[in-house]
């Protein structure tokens, strides 16, 4: 590892270029700037962590077996994201169904630890109990509620800080598509974040339609 | 603007994403919309819970594995398919393989007379009449590379075995850089042309797992499409994929339109309008979803 240094000072389509010349030095490097970054996007789309860091993984695999079709005057960022989006494609079509089995209304008639009765218990507002770790779970249940198009138009705009015009380019939809998806989206998870804190939901968002 | 417009651009406002003029109508509304800076306030709240999905770690082993995986991944499989793939090696052997196989049709009786379009210049010519309209975009060899798979499928066993050989020609010609996905789907089309579906499925998959840099989505459709006995729309869908094959290929409106007119029967006149607008936004995958819809009898809204 004795070139770690200039290795990370490298760009990523530098390090691609490198990597398709030989390097497994460039390909480590690439691992570890996207290693996280893309298992927790892949999360944000399957709602589980163990099956995404196997996607990332795949996604990778693929960076390493196609690494001479990539073009390295366009962006290594949007290839990655596009290899990784079709990965988890292909999951939800190898699952049938892009909706977790569970909804959350069924997941609240359960009962007993919901956070809902929770919040209520201790006599908590919502957002005063926001760290709570059963929270995290229910907001990612919130999203991985969403239609896949919502789902990746907002996260890949909130969660990855992509611009409309970039998204666009990598769904093949225009950026006025993806503005009204991610309005639709938040819309969405409003409604679906009301029925997990009732104390929210009376400023929530109102739907318009 | 009314309440109704400015919330509608209240989340482009929050991303920084409004051109001028609609940023400004948008922050002096809600300077005197007390319902609206609610509304907004609302939203922005959505954004802070959705903050809390905090990023995890991955496992310590990560690149170990990866690295592992890729490794393996580079010897040759074996026993996962069934019969030989079209690889880059074998796809020629493929192709003479499939000529093959259409020139014993062709000796069977199966006749496949000259389409007048080809039998008067070949190709070319039948390219530049597939094209009568000036190009929407830039992207010529994407462009005619739709357009030779267009008249394959518009012509279809009208085609001589001689023009359909040149016309791959053409296709092969074209498509840069990636001729074995290109060899491969041709060899699924065989498949399908032989109505072999249990083959295509398979090697469809296959291509779509070797390939995930593609968006080959419409092809796990297609195979759907494909087992039910549906093969009218399944070659449609195969010539859209072309599409998506090559992502910045465009598709020309009103072709894309009169192409799907033989669907006219089953689509109602506001699913017309869709496919018009989907095609318009050149994005075939927008059609796709429509088309599906229909077909499994789903709803009217896309």
């Amino acid at each position: 590892m004795k070139d770690t240094a200039t290795t990370a000072t490298l760009s990523d389509e530098a390090l691609m270029t490198s990597f398709a010349a030989g390097s497994e030095e460039a390909f480590e490097e690439l691992v570890q700037r996207y290693a996280a970054k893309i298992t927790n996007f892949i999360r944000r789309q399957v709602s589980d962590f163990a099956t995404a860091e196997e996607i990332a993984q795949d996604t990778f695999v693929a960076v390493y077996r196609k690494k001479h079709t990539f073009n390295p005057e366009y962006s290594f960022s949007a290839w990655f994201y596009k290899i990784a989006i079709n990965f988890c494609r292909m999951h939800f079509r190898r699952k049938k169904s892009s909706l977790p089995t569970v909804s959350m209304e069924e997941s609240q008639q359960e009962g007993g630890s919901s956070l809902q009765a929770a919040l209520v218990h201790k006599g908590l507002g919502p957002l005063d109990d926001l760290s709570h770790k059963d929270t995290e779970e229910k907001v990612q249940r919130a999203i991985g509620e969403l239609p896949t198009k919502h789902r990746l138009v907002f996260t890949l705009s909130f969660y990855e800080g992509m611009t409309y015009q970039e998204i666009g380019l990598l769904l093949g939809c225009s950026p006025g598509t993806v503005a009204s998806r991610k309005h639709t989206a938040v819309k969405k998870l409003a409604s679906k974040l009301r029925r997990l804190a009732p104390a929210t939901a009376a400023s929530g968002p109102r739907g318009e339609e | 603007m009314n309440c109704r417009r400015i919330r509608k651009l209240l989340t482009a406002y929050t991303d920084g994403e409004l051109a001028e003029e609609n940023r400004r109508a948008v922050s002096e509304h809600l300077a005197e919309c007390e319902r609206c800076r609610e509304y907004a306030a609302d939203l922005s709240k959505v954004l802070d819970w959705a903050a809390l999905l905090r990023d995890r770690q991955t496992s310590p082993n990560f690149l170990a594995r990866v690295k592992a995986r890729a490794r393996a991944a580079e010897k040759p499989t074996s026993g996962a398919f069934p019969f030989p793939v079209p690889r880059a090696r074998t796809a020629l052997a493929g192709l003479a393989a499939a000529c093959l196989v259409f020139l014993l049709g062709y000796l069977a009786g199966v006749t496949f007379p000259r389409h007048k379009y080809l039998s008067q210049g070949g190709p070319a010519t039948a390219l530049s009449r597939a094209f009568p309209d000036k190009p929407t975009a830039p992207g010529d060899a994407e462009r005619l590379i739709v357009g030779v798979q267009r008249i394959k499928m518009i012509f279809g066993s009208k085609l001589s075995e001689n023009a359909y050989a040149q016309l791959n020609e053409v296709q092969f010609a074209l498509a840069k850089g990636d001729k074995t996905v290109v060899q491969e789907l041709q060899q699924a089309e065989e498949f399908v042309r032989y109505k072999d579906f249990a083959q295509a499925r398979r090697l469809l998959d296959q291509i779509e797992r070797e390939h995930p840099e593609h968006a080959l989505a419409p092809y796990a459709r297609m195979t759907k499409i494909f087992t039910t006995e549906q093969p009218g729309y399944g070659w449609q869908l195969l010539n859209n994929s072309y599409a998506a094959l090559l992502r910045d290929t465009v598709i020309n409106p009103k072709q894309f339109y009169n192409q799907l007119a033989g669907f006219q029967t089953e689509v109602t006149e506001y699913g017309w309008q869709k496919i018009v607008q989907s095609a318009e936004r050149l994005n075939p995958l927008n059609v796709l979803d429509y088309l599906e819809d229909r077909l499994a009898g789903g709803t009217e809204t896309l």
